[in-house]
Parts: structure tokens; sequence; C-alpha cells
């Protein structure tokens, strides 16, 4: 079997301060080939962005620890890496788009300048000056702005072209995994649409993998090979995105998800929401973490960790199911 | 409210330097207030021509003065004077502040500009020599020099103020007030004061010293406290005099204002990192 | 028809900025009846949040006419107008702003009553604060509490409470739900239905997300640049869009539904254009790929093309 491009094992994260402990991240694993797309689904705090900012050790230095786990890119461990690898490996073959363009562009840079000091930084392959200029227009283009626009400053540019540029910024460098943290989110239905179908194209032309963090089921419908529905630092549920669409069977908590959001196809008087909050993660409930908001909820979810049931590429981790469980693989 | 309180202590007990300050301001606050009971107040009036120019010593301990005055009870008399004067300053300016800034912040437009324009006015002359002409127009004396450096130091709160409030202003419960029919004052003050007491209080602190030494100052020209009455700029002046032969009558009341205004720049300091919310850990 | 509790006529609101006006809301005609919810759908910048304050004249109107209960809002005077506001009343987006961080739960509530002396004496009020946090679902035990101790979710069900706490007849929800986790939005959205229903309250829902506005609204708006588009029965808007940008909105919602995945959508071109001084004619004209040369020089009058289902598209009828 070919070696997985990325592969995330058993990590733990959690965040550290005098007072208190947040267990952020809680044992999660998942692998990621060449050109797929993961889609991690989830609510606020459920860990979805410090995950992904692990991949590239951007975390807060100060407070977080990853006690356990590893995150395997091309097989090197990335934990072990030192920073100054480290630091080339960022935008170089691993890069990162945050939710709001607003604030992730220079706002006395012209956005050619902010491409090309991308490129600038990893150039490897002793590029000159002219061929770098060549790749900026190139780039700019690839995201469907006009080469005319490169001197522009970023404030010249409305919502969905900043997010563009972005985006530009971040595959300047061809990377091999874009992590995406809710890059439509800040921005309108109508653009956000013209900038998925963009970054759709871009992944299929440049077969770059994707982890695209969002709380959009509709998104991940539309654009993931793979899902991971992430609450409270684990995944409850893993598949592909046919399973998490067509199968019987789902964790409680995705079901409630989907029962959650307005059906335009389908009319419903009610919805029926999850019931309760978030828990609290520096206090995480025992047993299943889900076990206070679930409807099917057993004495044994309170007391045990649930075990993965599994069925081909669908993992759940629920009791509901356990009677059929599969050693994992 | 309360737990506010407890939550701005704990983290405020983190930053060693504000925690030396609150403790030697408590310490200087604590003397002036029981002045009268560690050396009664004569000591530091009555002239006394045997003992003059005494260095420091056991009977006095910082020394005496020209008139032979005992120069630790003019210290901690003058401490009175100055903690007081620097207070009822602050208090004063940052209520005329505190209307004219929430004023021109909330309504905006012209009365904005107008309040605004005049303040700059003011702001453009040094705090000092605004001091001094109004001083020397009113005549010296405690009263007029309370007046004169309260003027000085309005435009300042005005100014911390109405930006506070122009940031508050933005909040949607501003909004939801208005939407049922809250009249304008009850806004200023039950939504926007109470949530800019943080920066205010803040402003007071810093303040408070120097008003400490704008008082001192003034009183060092001879404009401000009337001597024979202890005051630390006062006595300032007149140890010009000695200055060679005896050192420690400047030094002694020096200290008292180096050591009040250090003292409540520190308290200061610790009080902003506390309310700072970005610094919530 | 009996007369519709809130109407407006011609409804325009232009600010004044560098280099001209800033046309917000540009002649808007709207009527709700009472129990009813007007959903009013748009992407950033078309004006549906100065519609919403404009209504509750928040925000004065440039010009125009509001009825509420037949009688026009904008001729009152101040005085007037401070008791016509209990009966108008808005919920906000952003649970964290809309919330006086100094006040607790039970103050935050019961200042509405205090403002406008509903009731003489403390118990009085608290009985009815109690009361209040009950039908929104908040314990009991919040009412000390302060909001920074509190999620978006429940801070969301104070501003309810707030809004209701004068017993207001209509409430503008300005995105109510935009800011919160799905999970969260489906409780909030349970429970402004549940109070409709329980309360006759009628609503003007502003929102950008299509699947919440057709599962709240009975009547759906679209608005772009300040003017309405297109407007007609939930049902019907979803069934039949006519006007072209109603149909580009409507093909770019994302469907959490694999049938969709591979459909090509047909992407509406371009972005929205400038709302100040803007340009006579139809204000989608330069996105629209079937407008004619007819719709940069006036702009389509509303017609009828079903019943109850009005439309501002020109070029449908040349």
């Amino acid at each position: 079997m070919s070696e997985k491009l990325l592969q995330v094992k058993n990590l733990e994260i959690q965040y550290k301060t005098d007072l208190e402990t947040v267990y952020a991240v809680n044992g999660i694993s998942f692998a990621l080939d060449k050109g797929e797309t993961l889609g991690i689904v989830g609510e606020t705090g459920a860990g979805k962005t410090t995950a992904a900012l692990s991949i590239l050790r951007l975390l807060p230095e100060k407070t977080a620890r990853i006690p356990k786990g590893e995150i395997l890119f091309r097989g090197e461990n990335l934990l072990l890496k030192p920073e100054a690898e480290m630091r080339s490996t960022r935008g170089e073959q691993i890069s990162m788009i945050f939710q709001d363009p607003m604030t992730s562009l220079n706002p006395i840079l012209t956005v050619g300048d902010q491409i090309f000091e991308a490129l600038a930084f990893h150039n490897d392959t002793g590029m000159t000056r002219e061929q770098m200029e060549a790749r900026v227009d190139e780039t700019l283009e690839l995201v469907g702005i006009p080469r005319s626009r490169k001197r522009d400053y970023p404030h010249q540019f409305s919502g969905g072209m900043k997010q563009r540029v972005v985006i530009a910024i971040a595959l300047a460098c061809e990377p091999e995994l874009l992590i995406a943290d809710e890059p439509t989110t800040a921005l309108d239905v109508t653009i956000q649409a013209q900038v998925l179908a963009m970054m759709n194209d871009l992944k299929h032309k440049l077969n770059t993998a994707m982890i695209l963090i969002t709380h959009d089921l509709g998104i991940v419908a539309q654009t993931c090979d793979h899902v991971a529905v992430m609450y409270a630092g684990e995944f409850v549920e893993y598949g592909s995105v046919f399973d998490l669409f067509t199968a019987d069977k789902h964790h409680p908590y995705t079901d409630g998800l989907f029962g959650s959001i307005p059906n335009l196809e389908v009319e419903t008087d009610r919805l029926q929401p999850i019931d309760g909050l978030m828990p609290d993660p520096t206090d995480l409930p025992s047993g299943c973490k889900f076990s206070p908001r679930c409807p099917k909820c057993m004495d044994i979810c309170t007391k045990q960790k649930p075990t993965t049931y599994q069925n081909g590429t669908h993992r759940i981790a629920c009791h509901l199911y356990s009677g059929k469980e599969v050693e994992e693989a | 409210m309360k737990q506010n309180f407890k939550e701005i202590f704990r983290r405020m007990k983190k930053n060693k330097a504000a925690m030396i300050g609150l403790v030697i301001i408590t310490l200087i606050i604590l003397t002036a207030v029981f002045a009268d009971f560690i050396s009664p107040y004569e000591y530091g009036i009555k002239q006394n021509s045997k003992e003059r120019l005494l260095p420091p010593s056991s009977t006095h301990l910082f020394g005496t003065d020209g008139n032979g005055r005992d120069v630790f009870t003019r210290v901690i008399h003058g401490a009175r004077t100055s903690l007081t004067l620097g207070l009822v300053t602050t208090l004063i300016s940052a209520v005329g502040g505190g209307v004219l800034g929430a004023c021109a912040g909330y309504y905006g437009g012209r009365l904005d500009d107008f309040i605004m324009r005049v303040l700059d006015t003011i702001m453009c002359i040094p705090n000092m020599l605004l001091a001094l002409s109004i001083v020397a127009a009113l005549g010296s004396g405690i009263g007029n020099l309370l007046i004169a450096i309260t003027i000085s130091n309005i435009p300042v709160f005005a100014r911390i103020i109405r930006a506070v409030v122009l940031s508050i202003v933005e909040n949607d419960y501003i909004e939801a007030a208005k939407a049922c029919g809250t009249r304008d004052w009850r806004i200023i003050h039950r939504h926007i004061l109470k949530n800019a007491m943080g920066p205010i209080v803040i402003q007071a602190t810093m303040s408070i010293s120097k008003m400490i030494l704008l008082a001192a100052s003034l009183s060092f020209l001879g404009l401000g406290v009337q001597p024979p009455a202890p005051e630390w700029g006062t006595m300032l002046s007149e140890a010009r005099e000695f200055m060679r032969r005896a050192p420690y009558l400047m030094i002694f009341p020096g200290a008292a204002i180096v050591l009040s205004v250090l003292s409540l720049n520190l308290v200061g300091d610790g009080l902003r990192d506390a309310l700072d919310p970005r610094l919530k850990s | 028809m009996s007369q519709p509790l809130l109407k407006t006529v011609g409804l325009k609101k232009y600010f004044k900025v560098p280099g001209g006006f800033l046309h917000a809301v540009d002649g808007v005609d709207l009527e709700i009846p009472r129990g009813k919810t007007l959903g009013v759908v748009g992407e950033s910048g078309c004006g549906k949040s100065t519609l919403g304050r404009s209504v509750l004249r928040l925000l004065e109107p440039t010009e125009g006419q509001v009825f509420f209960h037949g009688e026009d809002l904008l001729a009152y005077d101040k005085k007037q107008m401070r008791q016509m506001r209990q009966k108008l009343q808005i919920i906000f987006q952003d649970p964290y702003s809309s919330i006086n961080p100094r006040l607790s739960v039970a103050e935050i509530i019961a200042e509405p009553m205090i403002v406008n002396k509903t009731f003489g004496s403390r118990r009085e009020i608290f009985a009815r604060v109690e009361q209040l946090m009950d039908t929104v679902g908040l314990a009991k035990r919040l009412a000390t509490a302060y909001p920074h101790e509190l999620d978006g979710g429940r801070r969301q069900r104070i501003g309810v409470a707030r809004a209701l706490a004068v017993n207001p007849e209509f409430i503008v929800c300005d995105e109510p739900v935009s800011a919160l986790d799905v999970s969260i939005q489906a409780q909030i959205l349970n429970l402004l239905m549940d109070l409709q229903r329980d309360m006759g309250l009628t609503y003007m829902f502003i929102t950008h997300d299509l699947s919440v506005v057709k599962h709240i609204s009975d009547e759906i708006m679209v608005m772009y640049l300040g003017r309405c588009v297109e407007r007609a029965p939930s049902r019907e808007l979803f069934k039949n869009p006519t006007h072209p940008y109603t149909k580009g909105l409507l093909s770019a919602i994302p469907v959490p539904d694999l049938k969709m995945r591979d459909k090509t959508i047909e992407l509406l071109k371009g972005e929205v254009a400038s709302p100040i001084n803007p340009k006579p004619g139809c204000r989608f004209a330069p996105r629209c790929e079937q407008a004619i040369p007819q719709c940069f020089e006036q702009s389509g009058e509303m017609i009828e093309v079903a019943p109850g289902h009005f439309c501002s598209c020109g070029c449908k009828r040349a």
C-alpha cells in the first residue's frame, strides 16, 4: 500500500493555564491521500481549528500541550521536526486559509507583493525575479483575478476577492496539503458559491489534498470526499461522504445536526434541535461525551467510552452499534 | 460587580510592581489620615529659633528647617494637602470631563465638534502654563490652585471618555435601549458610563499623580499653597536657600513626591493590565 | 382583507457619504398581516438591516411612510413615539454586543419594564422577569448571573426575553440566529415560532440564510441594493423563482444532499455594485445574463406574476 500523504494518529491536545486544563482534542485519527478532501464538521468549540493548527504547529506555545499522538506528513512526524524545518514546510508543503480574509492580508502591501513574498521565502529552485513575477500573474489568474490588479492594495478588493487573494497566496508554492478553516463563512452565498467552485476546480487541477473545516453540511456534501463529524474533541463519526449522507446508521449527534437544519426540499413544521449545550471542555462528561444531550442515551453511555463500530470506511463511536462491532483496522 | 473586583484584584496580585505601589500608597494615605496622631500639627508650623537647621536625629527624624520646624511633621502633614488636592481635582475633572466627553461621544455632530474644538484649544496650552495663568489671574491660594489644575485636567478626561463612549455606543444594547424608549440620560449613565468605568478608573489613578506634581510645582513657584502651611512644593521652594548646608530639607519632601507619584503610576499600570480584556487568561 | 399590521410606502433611507448618497433602502413597499412573518433576504449591503431599523424609526427614514395599525409612525412626535416603542421591538444578531455586560440577567430583562413604568413595585417586575425567563427557556437560577457567564444561545434567549418584556405586537428579528451554532440555531427558531403561535406576534425576519427564511416565513421579500426585487409567499418563491437574482441566489445555496453534488450550478457572475449614487435602471442589470438594453435605462415595476407573487424584472414581459 502506498504511503498516505497525511496520517494523524490518536492526537490529543490540551490547553493548560494556571487555573484549568482545556481538553480541546481527545484522540483523533485520520488519513488523507493526495487530491482528497476531508471535511471536518462540528460546532464552535468542538476542537476543529485546534486540530488544524496543530498540523502546522501553529498552536500557542505557552499553553498548548500535545501529550499523545503523531502527525505523519509523508511519513515524517511533524511534531518532532525542529522549528526551522517546520518554517519551510509551512506554506511550501502545507498552507492554511483562515476564515476572515479581512485580517489575514497585510493592508500596506499590494496583493502582488504579498504573493511574491510567499514565493521568495520558499524559493528553493532558484527562480529569477522575472520567473517569480510571472508566477505571481499566473497564480492571480488561477484564482480568477485579472493580472492588472496585481498592484492594488487589499482595501481595493471586496470580501470575496480578498478571499481569492488569500487562496492565491496559499497556493503560490503549490502545496501538497491545503487546510481551509471556514474559508467561506464570512462571505455571501453567491460569492461563497463562486469561491467554492473555484476551489473545487483548483483541487482537481493541482491535485492538492485539502482539509476543509466547516459547520455547513451543505458545503460538505458539495465538496468533500471524506467527512469527520467532530464533537468535544473527538470524531464521533467518520466516513466517506456517501457513508455520511446515505448510510442508515448514524451517530445520534450527526442525526441531531441534520435535524437542526431547515430542509429546503421537505417541509417541516418544527426543527428537531439537539437539547442542551456543548460540554465544558475543562470538565468533560465521563463515558460518551455526547451522552448528556443524547436522546438515545443508555446506562452504559454515561459510564463507558464507546467503542468504534466500523462498516467499510464508515466509523461510528457509539454504544448503539457496539454489538456489531468490528475490529478496527 | 463584586465578582469583578475580586477578579481584578486576583489579576493585579500577579503584578509585583503594582502590588509594591499599592502598599506604598496605602502607607502614605494612612500617614496622611493619622498625621495628627503621629506628630501634632503645631510642630509643623510653630517656629523655634533655637532649633534651626538641625540635621536628622532621633528627636527630629528628618531634621528641622530654617525656621526650626520639624521636617518630618511637615512632610506627613504635607501628604494630607497633596493627596487631598490630587483626589479632589481628579474627582472634579473626572466628573466634568466625563459629562463633556459622554455628551460629545453620545450625541456627536455639532455638539461633539463644538466641545472638542474648545477642549483642543485648551489642550494647546501647556498644562503648567495654563494653570499658571489661571492662578495669576485669580490670585494665589489653595482654592484657586484647585480651580486652575482642575481646568487644565478636564480636556484630558473628556478626550478619553469620549473615545470610550464612541466604542460603547457601537454596541447593539444601546440600540436595544433606544428601541424600548429609554431616555438619553438613562442610556448614558446606565448603559454607557457603567461600561466605561474601567478606563475612567485607570485614568483617574494616573491623574492623581499628575495633579500632585502640578500642585507641587505651582506651590514651588509660590502660586499655590501659601506658607506656613506645610506642602511638599512649598517646602522644596523654602529649602532652596539651604541647599548646600542642609540638603535633607530638599531630600525628604522631594522623596515624598517621587514615592507617591511613582506608586500611583505603578498602581495605575497594574490596573490597566488587570482590566485589559486582551490579557484575560 | 383586513388592514395589515405594518405597511410601508415608498420607504427610503439614504446616508450622506463623501461623494454622494448611499441608497441603503430605496423605495420599499411592504405589508405584513397580523400574526404572520415576512422574511427579508439579501446579501450583505443590500439594505435589509437598514430597512428593519427604519421601520422602527431607530434610523429616521429619508422619505416614505410607515403605517402601524393604519397610523403613520413617522408623523409621531418624540413623546408619542416613545409610547409606541413598546409595541415595536427588535432582536439583534450578535448575542455578545446586544446585551449590557455590566447588568445581571434579571436587570437586563427588567430594564424595559422599569423604563416604561409598566409595573409599580419591584416585586411585580421580578415576578414578570421570572415568568419571561420561563417563557424563553432560561433557568431561574440564572437571574443573578452576568452575561459573560453564559453562552451565545442563552444570551440570545435573554435578548428575546427583553424584547418580550414590554408586550410587543411586532418584532424585527435582525439575523437572530446567524451567529449561533446549528443546533442552538434550531432551538431559537423553534422558540420564536412557538412565541408567535402563543402570543400572536408579527415578525419581520431579516436574514441571509435562505433555508432559515423558508422555514420561518409566510411571505418572503428578496432585496438587492436597497430595492425589493421579488416578493412571494414562501413556498411559491422557492417553487417558482422569477427574478434572475432570486434564481441565482437559490442555486448558490449548498444543499446537504449528494444528488446535487455533480450538478453544475448557474453561478452569478461578478459582485454587488456600489450603493453610492446608483445608476438608473434595474440594479441587478450589470450582473444579469438576460439583461436587455432597456434594463439599464428604467427600473422594472413590481408586477404580479402569480397570485400574491410580485417580481420587478422588466424584461420578462418585454
